[in-house]
């Protein structure tokens, strides 16, 4: 474990300068989130509280985990980077903690993604979001989202790996972005897709978290979602997360 | 100069830039890919809410409203391409050739006129299993693929613009997207305009955006679609006479830097 605390901090805290020096992180984690919020919120809003959906409360979980994603396509943009600089390989000839360089990936991503969740969590109260449970239900909420968001980044830097630019990644990266956000339970009632679609759209990871999202800041069930989350969370945290200490292992 | 060569060396860069889009993997996933994928995601998720709303079938709406999506999101594209090739150097190349200085321009934008229609082509071709029609005939039919070609050739000055004057694809991108986003929303290609709160609906009717979902839903459900397309030629007009000036202006800088 020698060094793995320092060693992790400062590669870390490169991690988070470079996040804040680049325009299409900054716009990743604070301007498009808000955008989207705010014109699902505009063009949408109307029409699902018609159907009984209440957007204000319920829409900001889905805008968090969207946050999340975003945070897990900038790092694989710069996974990829990283890789076609060299820096990845360098890194593998100091003499450094080989867990190091994930651990200063890992806090970079968790910055991005508290910032994100910070800013869209402001906008939602102010429109009229509620956290009915409290501070407890509060603290579960950041909880969940960062899991998630450390499950999607693992992921989506695995493209980074192969990814034959850094540009190159951030588009693959938004190809299963796309379906994952938009069939799931984010936008509207599960009851509202064909019906074929729904046994799909309830069972799948970003359902099973914003789900989760909204139990804790809202009412109703509690243990069902937030268990289904966690272990969806977990569950591809390790797989991402072995498959990308092999790709890391192979990058020279 | 004279108008025949000055022609010819437009058709000439759109050739070029034609092949540099049917040889990019790219640029096609995003003309074809994206546009049927969020088709198809937005007509899962919002059909019934809309629907219940009081409006006529989604996909009549949702295959215009993607389309000039596509059209708009097709001018980020050919901003990232006379980016590319500002940065790579090949404009100081052009300068010093005997064509028209406004050709490399001039042929982007008409090339984007062949990646519309190959957008037409897919999302017609995906909408008509889900139920979108043509009701108005063949004519009508005809109408509806001349101003979508219409609108990609507008849309595609103010990408350009946007290429000669940012600094950096980072700084080139986001602003694009974020200023097409907000007009894809607000253009009524998702909702009906009583769907928006009071206050947005003025916004949604003056949209450019909106001229051109009008247009495109009026022809494909066979209503009377003169004055919306009227209107959708005169914001073509308009944006080519702002856009087009100011992107040829300050591209003479761009190219010398």
């Amino acid at each position: 474990m020698s060094g793995f605390v320092g060693d992790s901090l400062v590669l870390g805290s490169r991690a988070m300068t470079r996040s804040s020096r680049n325009p299409g992180s900054i716009a990743g984690a604070i301007v498009f989130p808000l955008l989207f919020f705010g014109l699902f919120q505009v063009v949408m809003g109307r029409i699902m509280d018609a159907q009984g959906f209440d957007y204000w409360q319920l829409l900001p979980s889905t805008i968090v985990v969207q946050a999340m994603l975003f945070t897990g396509m900038s790092s694989a943009y710069y996974v990829a980077d990283d890789k076609l600089t060299g820096i990845t390989g360098r890194l593998r000839s100091l003499p450094i903690n080989r867990a190091a360089p994930m651990m200063g990936r890992a806090i970079g991503d968790l910055a991005r993604a508290l910032v994100s969740m910070t800013v869209v969590l402001i906008a939602g109260l102010l429109g009229g979001m509620r956290f009915e449970r409290g501070i407890g239900g509060f603290l579960g909420f950041v909880g969940i989202a960062l899991l998630f968001a450390i499950a999607v980044s693992l992921g989506m830097g695995l493209i980074g790996y192969v990814a034959k630019s850094a540009v190159g990644a951030t588009s693959i990266a938004s190809i299963p972005y796309l379906p994952l956000l938009m069939l799931s339970s984010g936008f509207a009632p599960v009851e509202n897709f064909p019906g074929w679609m729904q046994p799909v759209v309830s069972r799948q990871p970003v359902t099973a978290t914003i789900d989760a999202l909204r139990a804790l800041s809202g009412e109703g069930d509690l243990a069902g979602p937030v268990i289904r989350s966690i272990l969806w969370s977990v569950g591809l945290a390790i797989v991402f997360g072995v498959l990308s200490a092999r790709a890391m292992g192979r990058t020279t | 100069m004279t108008t025949i060569p000055l022609v010819r060396h437009y058709l000439l860069f759109a050739g070029r830039s034609t092949r540099r889009l049917i040889r990019s993997p790219d640029t096609l996933i995003a003309t074809v890919g994206f546009p049927v994928i969020l088709l198809l995601s937005l007509l899962a998720v919002f059909s019934t809410a809309v629907e219940a709303f009081g409006d006529g079938p989604y996909i009549q709406r949702l295959v215009p409203g993607l389309l000039v999506s596509g059209l708009m999101f097709g001018s980020s594209g050919v901003a990232v391409g006379l980016m590319t090739d500002l940065n790579a150097g090949f404009m100081d190349r052009v300068r010093s050739m005997p064509v028209a200085p406004s050709s490399p321009l001039a042929g982007a934008a008409m090339s984007e006129i062949l990646r519309a229609l190959i957008g037409v082509a897919a999302l017609v071709a995906v909408g008509i299993p889900f139920g979108f029609r043509f009701s108005g005939g063949v004519g009508a039919a005809v109408v509806f693929v001349l101003i979508a070609a219409l609108g990609a050739f507008s849309f595609s000055w103010i990408g350009l613009w946007f290429a000669t004057r940012a600094s950096s694809f980072e700084t080139l991108g986001p602003p694009l997207s974020a200023l097409f986003l907000v007009l894809l929303f607000f253009s009524q290609g998702m909702v009906p305009l009583d769907g928006y709160p009071g206050w947005a609906q003025p916004l949604v009717r003056v949209n450019p955006a909106s001229a051109f979902v009008r247009a495109l839903t009026d022809l494909a459900n066979g209503d009377a679609a003169g004055r919306s397309v009227g209107i959708a030629i005169l914001w073509s007009v308009i944006l080519v006479a702002v856009f087009a000036p100011l992107a040829a202006r300050s591209f003479k800088d761009a190219a010398r830097r």
